[in-house]
C-alpha cells in the first residue's frame, strides 16, 4: 500500500459520516476565553522575567565584592610576574623581535605581494 | 494586542501572512489564527475525547501552546499540521495520564432514534469503543484526510502499524456502527 494513501472516496459511507458529524460551533466564547488564557500566560511570562531579573540582580551583587577582589589579586600577581617581560618588550631586542614577528605575519597573510 | 492591520483587513489576509506576522510577535494575527482554526481543531478533539469540554479545553491548551512556541515553527506554509501535531500531543498525554475510558452503554440506541443527531453520537460512541491508538489513526484518515505517511509521522507510529490500524479500525467501526443500527455504515 503506498505511503500517500489517502481516504478520497466520497461515497465512503464512513468518510460521509465523518463529514456529517463535522459541526460549525460557536466560536464567541472560546475565543474570549483563549484571549483571557492568552493575557494570563503573558503575565506569568512577565513575572517570570521580572523574577529572574531580579534574582540574576541579587545573584550579582551577593557575588561582585568577592570577584572584584579576586580579579584584582589575579591582575596583581599578573603584573608582579609579567614585568620582566614588559621590560624586555620596551627594550631595542624586544622591538626588534616584534617587527621581525610582524613581518611574517603580513607575509604569510599575503599583504605583502604585489597586484 | 498589537494592531498590525486594521479590523476588517484580516478576513482577506492569506493565511502565509497572517502566520508570518504571528511569528513576529503579532498577537491580533496569532487571535486570525485561532478565529480560523478554531473549528478544525475543536472538532477534531471532539472526534478524539467524545466530551466537548474536555475537547475545549484541550483546543484551548493547543492555541496557548502555539501561541508561546510560533516563534519556533520553521514554515508557515506548516502551521495547520503543526497546529495539529500539538492538538494530538495533547490528547495523547491527556489519555495517557486519564484513567481508562468507560465504553458507552450499547443500548444507548434505544434511548436515540436514529437521526443526524444519533447517528453523531454513534460515531463517537463507536470511536470511543476503539483502542486509543487505532482511533487516532481513523480519526486522523478520515475526518483529517490525511495520509498513512502523514499519520505515522504525526502520531510517532510505525507506517506498517498505521496500516493495520486503519484496516481493522474501519472494519470494527463499521460492525459497531451496524450494532447501532447506522445499516448505511456497510
Amino acid at each position: 500500500m503506498p505511503t500517500v494513501t489517502r481516504m478520497s472516496n466520497e461515497h465512503d459511507p464512513l468518510r460521509a459520516l465523518f463529514a456529517e458529524a463535522h459541526k460549525t460551533l460557536p466560536s464567541a466564547e472560546f475565543i474570549q476565553t483563549f484571549l483571557t488564557r492568552m493575557e494570563r500566560a503573558r503575565r506569568i511570562q512577565s513575572m517570570r522575567r521580572i523574577a529572574l531579573g531580579i534574582g540574576v540582580g541579587v545573584l550579582a551583587a551577593w557575588i561582585m565584592p568577592s570577584v572584584l577582589a579576586s580579579t584584582a589579586a589575579v591582575m596583581h600577581a599578573v603584573g608582579e610576574q609579567s614585568r620582566p617581560y614588559g621590560d624586555l618588550l620596551t627594550s631595542p631586542a624586544g622591538w626588534a623581535v616584534s617587527m621581525l614577528i610582524g613581518l611574517l605575519v603580513l607575509r604569510r597573510t599575503g599583504a605583502l605581494r604585489r597586484r | 494586542m498589537t494592531a498590525s492591520l486594521p479590523a476588517g483587513a484580516w478576513a482577506a489576509a492569506n493565511e502565509i501572512s497572517i502566520v508570518l506576522l504571528a511569528m513576529n510577535g503579532d498577537d491580533a494575527a496569532y487571535g486570525e489564527l485561532v478565529r480560523r482554526r478554531q473549528d478544525a481543531i475543536r472538532n477534531l478533539l471532539r472526534r478524539l475525547t467524545r466530551e466537548a469540554s474536555l475537547a475545549d479545553d484541550l483546543a484551548q491548551q493547543t492555541f496557548v501552546h502555539g501561541w508561546q512556541s510560533i516563534r519556533h515553527l520553521k514554515s508557515p506554509g506548516a502551521f495547520g499540521a503543526w497546529l495539529r501535531k500539538l492538538a494530538v500531543n495533547f490528547w495523547l498525554q491527556h489519555a495517557r495520564s486519564a484513567k481508562p475510558e468507560v465504553a458507552l452503554d450499547m443500548d444507548l440506541r434505544a434511548e436515540h432514534p436514529v437521526s443526524t443527531v444519533s447517528r453523531q453520537l454513534d460515531l463517537d460512541a463507536a470511536l470511543a469503543q476503539l483502542p486509543r491508538d487505532v482511533r487516532l489513526c481513523i480519526v486522523l484518515a478520515y475526518n483529517e484526510g490525511m495520509t498513512h505517511g502523514e499519520i505515522s509521522q504525526i502520531a510517532s507510529i510505525p507506517l506498517g502499524t498505521v496500516k493495520s490500524h486503519i484496516t481493522r479500525g474501519s472494519a470494527r467501526l463499521r460492525e459497531l456502527l451496524h450494532a447501532y443500527g447506522d445499516t448505511h455504515v456497510q
